[in-house]
């Protein structure tokens, strides 16, 4: 039974993540922050005079005049944001560094999440046996990494004392 | 009656405050003019006002309302009088100063020289609040500062160049917090997309430069895993004041725009302005070229006395990638690869015969393949074999490898970005002076260290001669862009060679000296051994010169070529070719330039490095029967 609430919250949720997210689209024509959809020039021809202007990646979006989005605030990602704004910008580093239980974005994304130091190698492994659970499969978007992941560590009690913004 | 004069009485009080707000303002205008305040060296950096040739002021900034004077750009006392008046200035409705950036209080507008004046004069200026402002410095939280720079990546030499960025930390940040931490970014905006109209732009001031503050994350993304260039982080030791001084002064900038050019007021040249707000002492700025590579602001950095304090190296994608299949033996490196490419349960079969720790390394280099080939592609069958290797690593609970990068050189290692050269040498004829230069950057001949290996961009490069004709100089060869790049083939990371040139030439063929304009580029494959790399081009080489039936040449033809490092400080290069005229001259048999034989050529160039600063050059060169050799000494700088 308990079982069964906990499964129907994360659908819930995971669900309400999407249509809010959908919701919040306009700005970048994506889920949540729409980091995730910023894209770097391929490497080739143009990239040679890329170089003239020195990366112009995200400058509009980052710029200290720009006004403020749905996610970012004149440069600078609004506190509510930062959890979303880094899965979705780092979903492929991070996933690989929770199947692996290990690694600097694992342990940046712990830090998003407010553990407290001494819970971090716990929440590493935690993460590793958890990763098939919070990538279903391979069309996981960050939304539902994101929302699946806190969902289950939370469940645990030591990560629902130590880990402030979980 | 009685509200009448309670109207009166604060229309009074009104006028009184803003006749004491006008008597405030004067006291403090006259007392930083009795102290010289408008030229100190706090002022003047905070407007970013440099001298000019002939006396007075300019600032590089170049957007207005970076300026409350009028004539603000041009003149730091009047900048500083409109300022300190702007400071008293009665406040501002929160509604319209949300509005835009100008319509803020001039104290929120510019919270660094508020600071500023209010401690240097010890004034009691009413202060404002700046909602704005507080949440944006809340949202950096800087505690100390990390100067990064980009290295070139593979198969770019403009790359070369290098890019600078500014980190801001938080003390105790920890495992992971770098990632978090906010850089500092000055680039150019463009308003273009057509790559003619982007360079030209770039090169000239054409776009706006403006600054932005990033998750680090994201440079490290564009950067480390889609460009892979390879990061140096070199941490400061600026104090929290410093930083604070510092960040102050880039929301002061950050609103405004400074025109952006490519070879002096690039992102490199900006930060060090920003550097110098923060710990004005410094005096990294003018770079004295005339242009600004960023490899030489980080050397003015690296030299400005206790600045930096440590160095830290952040590999790239392809680094991390190659550097971790070292760690395989062969059957090991060929089962990665099957994993990668083809996924099948073959594959996994090999792989479950492993030792987990072995089985872990297998399939972490096995992603770093496959993400590397995939790059931003998410290709269905690429995802679903990725998926599978994350499923298997989630099996195994061994942390992956430390990896170690001992090869890493940082960039301000290798020799300086500009070169002189004199020498003497003879051809057959007669013997010669020589004197030669080069404005940036680098070739594949001299000294390799702290430069991505195996290419090469030079810009305005040249030689000129004195022989015995007499002793006014005669222009050898002044090449505007000399570009090779040479990629030893990789399985794994497959890329061209090729290179590019263009820029006047002599020819010294049969009995003609003759000066001619080249464009001369193509294809080219490379291959690595040891201290060995072997290469080939495709070459096209097209001459414009009054030799010439029709004033015009196209030749085409190929090379071979080989690059050996024989010891850490010297090192050959050796290249022969055949170049076939097919327009503009006559058929080599009848042709007045081939008296001498086919259009053959040989060259090899001996380098020694003396030291990071000087090296010697031993250049030979045969052409169509002509011969010639020297003795150079370079100096870099």
């Amino acid at each position: 039974m308990k079982l069964s609430l906990g499964i129907g919250a994360v659908a819930a949720l995971v669900l309400a993540g999407t249509q809010m997210a959908g919701a919040e689209s306009p700005p970048y024509g994506m889920a949540g922050c729409g980091l995730g959809s910023l894209v770097f020039k391929e490497n080739g021809f143009v990239q040679v005079f890329a170089a003239t202007t020195n990366g112009t990646f995200g400058t509009q979006t980052f710029g200290i005049s720009s006004g403020t989005s749905n996610c970012v605030n004149a440069g600078v990602v609004k506190a509510d944001k930062e959890q979303e704004a880094f899965v979705e910008s780092n979903l492929d580093n991070l996933e690989r560094d929770m199947a692996a239980g290990g690694g600097e974005y694992l342990a940046a994304f712990a830090t998003l999440l407010g553990c407290q130091d001494s819970v971090q190698p716990q929440l590493y492994s935690f993460a590793q046996s958890s990763y098939p659970s919070v990538f279903p499969s391979d069309q996981t978007t960050a939304q539902q990494a994101l929302y699946g992941f806190k969902i289950q560590a939370s469940q645990n009690e030591i990560f629902a004392r130590n880990c402030a913004r979980l | 009656m009685l509200a009448r004069v309670g109207r009166s009485a604060l229309l009074l009080v009104l006028a009184l405050a803003g006749a004491a707000r006008a008597n405030d303002a004067d006291e403090l205008v006259r007392r930083a003019a009795r102290e010289g305040l408008a030229t100190s060296r706090e002022w003047l950096v905070l407007g970013h006002w440099r001298e000019r040739s002939f006396g007075g002021w300019r600032s590089e900034v170049d957007a207005p309302h970076f300026f409350l004077a009028p004539d603000g750009k041009d003149d730091p006392h009047a900048e500083l009088e409109a300022t300190l008046r702007g400071f008293f200035a009665p406040p501002v409705d929160p509604e319209v100063a949300a509005k835009s950036f100008e319509a803020q209080h001039p104290q929120c507008r510019f919270p660094a020289r508020f600071r500023w004046v209010s401690e240097r004069l010890r004034a009691a200026i009413p202060a404002q609040s700046c909602p704005r402002y507080a949440e944006w410095r809340m949202g950096l939280r800087p505690e100390s500062a990390t100067l990064i720079f980009a290295a070139a990546y593979l198969n770019n030499p403009a790359s070369m160049f290098g890019h600078t960025l500014l980190r801001l930390d938080r003390v105790g940040q920890g495992a992971g917090g770098d990632l978090l931490a906010y850089a500092v970014n000055f680039a150019a905006n463009p308003t273009s997309d057509n790559p003619l109209i982007y360079m030209l732009a770039g090169l000239t001031g054409g776009f706006e430069g403006v600054f932005s503050t990033l998750p680090y994350y994201l440079k490290v993304k564009e950067y480390g895993d889609f460009e892979n260039r390879d990061l140096w982080e070199f941490p400061l030791t600026f104090t929290r004041a410093e930083v604070d001084r510092m960040v102050a002064h880039l929301w002061e900038v950050g609103s405004g725009w400074l025109d952006y050019f490519y070879f002096d007021e690039n992102c490199s040249y900006q930060l060090l302005a920003l550097l110098e707000v923060g710990r004005p002492s410094l005096r990294l700025l003018p770079i004295d070229k005339p242009w600004v590579v960023p490899a030489d602001t980080l050397r003015a950095v690296l030299d400005a006395p206790g600045l930096v304090r440590a160095q830290r190296f952040r590999p790239s994608r392809h680094t991390l990638m190659l550097a971790r299949r070292r760690l395989l033996d062969d059957d090991e490196v060929a089962l990665a690869a099957g994993l990668a490419r083809v996924g099948d349960d073959g594959a996994y079969a090999s792989l479950a015969g492993l030792a987990p720790a072995r089985q872990a390394i297998v399939i972490d280099t096995a992603v770093d393949l496959l993400r590397y080939e995939g790059g931003q592609d998410a290709e269905p069958a690429r995802r679903q074999r990725e998926r599978r290797l994350l499923l298997a690593r989630r099996g195994i609970a061994v942390a992956p490898v430390a990896l170690e990068f001992p090869e890493a050189r940082d960039p301000a290692s290798g020799h300086g970005t500009a070169m002189v050269a004199a020498g003497a040498g003879a051809d057959r004829r007669r013997p010669f002076l020589e004197v030669g230069w080069r404005g940036v950057l680098h070739d594949l001949a001299g000294p390799q260290q702290g430069y991505a290996p195996n290419t090469q961009i030079e810009l305005m490069s040249g030689t000129l001669r004195i022989g015995d004709a007499g002793p006014v100089p005669t222009l050898e060869q002044l090449d505007l862009v000399r570009i090779a790049s040479l990629a030893p083939y990789d399985a794994w990371a497959p890329k061209p060679s090729w290179r590019l040139s263009t820029g006047f030439d002599r020819m010294h063929e049969a009995d003609c000296d003759c000066l001619t304009y080249q464009g001369t580029g193509g294809p080219g494959l490379a291959v690595e051994g040891g201290p060995f790399v072997l290469y080939t081009f495709a070459d096209l080489d097209l001459r414009i010169g009054a030799a010439f039936r029709d004033r015009f040449r196209a030749a085409a033809g190929a090379s071979l070529g080989t690059l050996w490092q024989a010891t850490s400080f010297w090192r050959w290069s050796v290249e022969g070719g055949y170049l076939y005229p097919f327009f503009g001259v006559e058929p080599p048999s009848a042709s007045p330039l081939d008296d001498d034989g086919a259009p053959w050529r040989a060259e090899a160039t001996w380098s020694f490095a003396l030291s990071v600063v000087h090296e010697l050059r031993l250049p030979v060169r045969l052409v169509r029967g002509h011969a010639e050799a020297g003795l150079l000494l370079l100096s870099y700088f």
